[in-house]
């Protein structure tokens, strides 16, 4: 079981010498898109507190390696990841940021070289192709980390410790949404129309699944993660009901995923309205948290504070003073529905565990060996999503076919 | 009401007090069902939904309510009127000409209400009842008769903390004393009740630390807008529900209410805070 202490350790620097990294980590990054881009931007800049550096890029886009390599001049640059892999000795790790489609490659590669790798997620547009990296992770022994970096982000993991020490009480159904409004397009370069599906690849079938791969995936891993286990089937629709330009992904789509104890986990997402934004609620017989804005709620609400008049008034009792109660005040909001506002999981909510995940990833490399129980979050995660697509597909409910089932590789759990 | 309630009765073991504790709950609990308006199956509501245009029938309990409304709402001139809600509910629209507007198509004088019947009417599609600055009165009245009732000679009550009751005397002999301050806890009015009740209403425009200034939440039927004054008016009673509904009255009275007030309810103590000092009066 990954256990939400064990990251926090990982995050407090337990075991991971932050302060003084005195061996290096060498990274290269493999997808110099958007996100490839803002991962070496975060290295660069912060990187320093965890003794990691990129000292290797690789892209196939050349506008793409030339805007990373700008801010990165120092770093050897190639538009074969092979020839990098082969080149770039001094490499402890890598980054791949590639299209979802082309991440299975590279993934095995470097762990069949002996790298770690840091994945965005989700892992692969195929349950294959999701398999051969849960392969090539088990066989190498090298740590796989997919990019769900919630597992990183403090008030997800108080979250979880709430889950865990039963304050939600009784867990039987999650609920999540992510809405944005916008076509959700990149800009194609003028005259280079052949360009479309390369660029815009999360809006094609061949490459993505779209909102299911590039957003869902991150809730059905918070959701299986609240549940500690992952579900037995899934049943969905979708449509592409607005930006009806070309694209083959829907843009409207609707999941939910069954649990063995009966727990739903009801989903949802869109791109023509963000009036709710994202959220993900987990829902007990005694709380609910609300992660994304980082809110819990009672089912009982606390009773208020007493005021400091009656407080008063109960220790000059207790001690037998006379004393004056200081209590009349101008009208306390009168008559206006008090409104239980809950508490939040933790009080600085500063971070979404995007570069708290490199501490982990730091850890798992200088110790030679994944975090226990951490790729297997990603693993299910990355497989349910490809499997909600699949329900979206075919109109029925699906479940996992047993041979993408990792529980034969004995994975280790987080102690 | 949706307010706070404290209740500290000295002396009382743990079985007891549970139990008396209880029981206040439930009065709280009922009363609640009935006169507030922010739930929607409450009595209160359900009049305000139906009653436009129809006689609706209404509890014995409601329709003691709604007399001793019309009787506190013909004794203050209408300083007192609990038929404002249409124009509560738009209180940032404080314009002088949309609150006159409301005000003549809203207020108790558009309620037909018949005692004997136990049928309330609202003659204006305006018209809505709250009962703020009725209802922690009348339920103060209900706990302090169950208390009685079950021979506590000394309590202290605070609903919101600013409706408070002494019930007898404090153990150490004596009055309940209490300090109302006038301004950052300075200048306080001491106020010693036995058997009686204070409360307080009005606006302290105290700004402290991460707190925004309080919002005007009276309205004055006679000069049609919110009192936005910074002014408390205290009034003592023998009943907790006459302290409630005068101090909420008070604030609201033009001078020609307030004179009549004054003649009106001659065992009442009426204390105003202005300028950061107490003095007798409203």
């Amino acid at each position: 079981m990954l256990t939400p202490i064990s990251l926090m350790k990982v995050i407090a620097g337990e075991g991971n010498n932050r302060s003084t990294p005195n061996d290096k980590i060498f990274l290269g990054v493999i997808g110099t898109g958007s996100r490839g881009h803002h991962l070496a931007y975060l290295i660069k800049e912060y990187g320093h507190e965890l003794g990691m550096e990129v000292t290797a890029l690789c892209d196939v886009y050349q506008p793409h390696l030339e805007h990373t390599h700008a801010m990165i001049p120092e770093a050897k640059v190639y538009n074969d990841y092979r020839r990098m892999l082969d080149e770039a000795t001094e490499l402890h790790g890598v980054i791949i940021c590639t299209p979802l489609h082309v991440h299975a490659g590279p993934t095995i590669d470097s762990l069949d070289r002996g790298l770690h790798v840091f994945c965005e997620k989700a892992m692969a547009r195929t349950l294959d192709d999701t398999y051969a990296m849960a392969e090539a992770y088990y066989r190498t022994g090298k740590s796989l980390h997919i990019g769900h970096q919630r597992l990183f982000d403090p008030k997800f993991l108080r979250g979880m410790n709430k889950v865990y020490n039963d304050d939600l009480g009784v867990v039987t159904q999650i609920r999540a949404y992510w809405h944005r409004n916008n076509d959700w397009r990149r800009p194609v370069p003028e005259g280079q129309p052949e360009l479309e599906r390369f660029i815009n690849w999360r809006l094609y079938r061949d490459y993505s699944c779209g909102l299911l791969t590039e957003l869902a995936s991150h809730h059905i891993q918070v959701a299986n993660w609240a549940k500690k286990a992952r579900p037995v089937e899934v049943r969905g629709t979708g449509s592409i009901s607005f930006w009806r330009d070309g694209r083959e992904v829907e843009d409207n789509v609707a999941l939910i995923f069954s649990y063995d104890d009966g727990t739903q986990f009801i989903y949802d997402s869109m791109i023509q309205n963000r009036r709710h934004g994202l959220e993900v609620q987990v829902l007990g017989h005694k709380g609910t948290l609300e992660l994304e804005t980082n809110n819990f709620f009672l089912e009982e609400p606390p009773p208020p504070p007493k005021p400091a008049g009656i407080v008063q008034l109960l220790q000059d009792l207790e001690q037998n003073v006379l004393g004056k109660v200081p209590i009349g005040s101008s009208s306390w909001d009168p008559e206006i529905a008090m409104t239980y506002k809950g508490e939040s999981i933790v009080a600085d909510n500063n971070t979404d565990g995007t570069f708290e995940q490199f501490y982990g990833f730091a850890k798992a490399i200088r110790e030679d060996k994944p975090i226990p129980g951490l790729f297997e979050e990603g693993y299910y995660a990355s497989l349910w999503t490809l499997l909600g697509q699949q329900a979206i597909d075919t109109g029925k409910a699906v479940k996992m076919p047993e041979k993408y089932d990792i529980s034969k590789f004995n994975p280790r759990e987080f102690v | 009401m949706g307010t706070r309630f404290n209740l500290v009765i000295p002396g009382m073991d743990d079985r007891d007090g549970k139990s008396y504790g209880g029981k206040v709950s439930e009065i709280l609990a009922e009363q609640e069902g009935i006169m507030t308006r922010f739930q929607e199956n409450s009595e209160l509501s359900a009049i305000n939904r139906d009653a436009f245009g129809k006689a609706v029938g209404v509890s014995q309990e409601m329709s003691r309510i709604l007399g001793a409304c019309d009787l506190f709402w013909r004794d203050t001139l209408g300083a007192f009127d609990p038929a404002l809600l249409s124009v509560i509910k738009k209180k940032h629209e404080t314009a002088d000409e949309n609150n006159s507007r409301q005000v003549t198509a809203a207020g108790w004088k558009n309620v037909k209400f018949r005692p004997h019947a136990r049928t309330i009417q609202f003659l204006t599609g305006e018209t809505g009842l709250d009962l703020g600055g009725f209802g922690k009165g009348w339920v103060m009245e209900k706990i302090v008769g169950y208390l009685k009732g079950k021979n506590i000679d000394a309590a202290f009550i605070s609903f919101g903390e600013s409706t408070i009751c002494g019930l007898g005397s404090h153990p150490l002999g004596g009055p309940w004393q209490v300090n109302v301050p006038a301004k950052n806890g300075q200048n306080p009015l001491v106020v010693n009740i036995t058997d009686e009740a204070i409360s307080v209403s009005g606006l302290k425009l105290i700004k402290r630390e991460n707190e925004k200034l309080p919002v005007p939440h009276i309205f004055s039927p006679a000069r049609e807008q919110w009192i936005a004054e910074d002014k408390m008016v205290l009034v003592q009673s023998a009943s907790p529900l006459k302290a409630e509904v005068l101090s909420t009255a008070c604030s609201a009275a033009d001078d020609h209410q307030k004179m009549h007030i004054l003649d009106a309810f001659k065992e009442e103590r009426f204390y105003v805070c202005e300028k950061d000092e107490w003095r007798n009066g409203i």
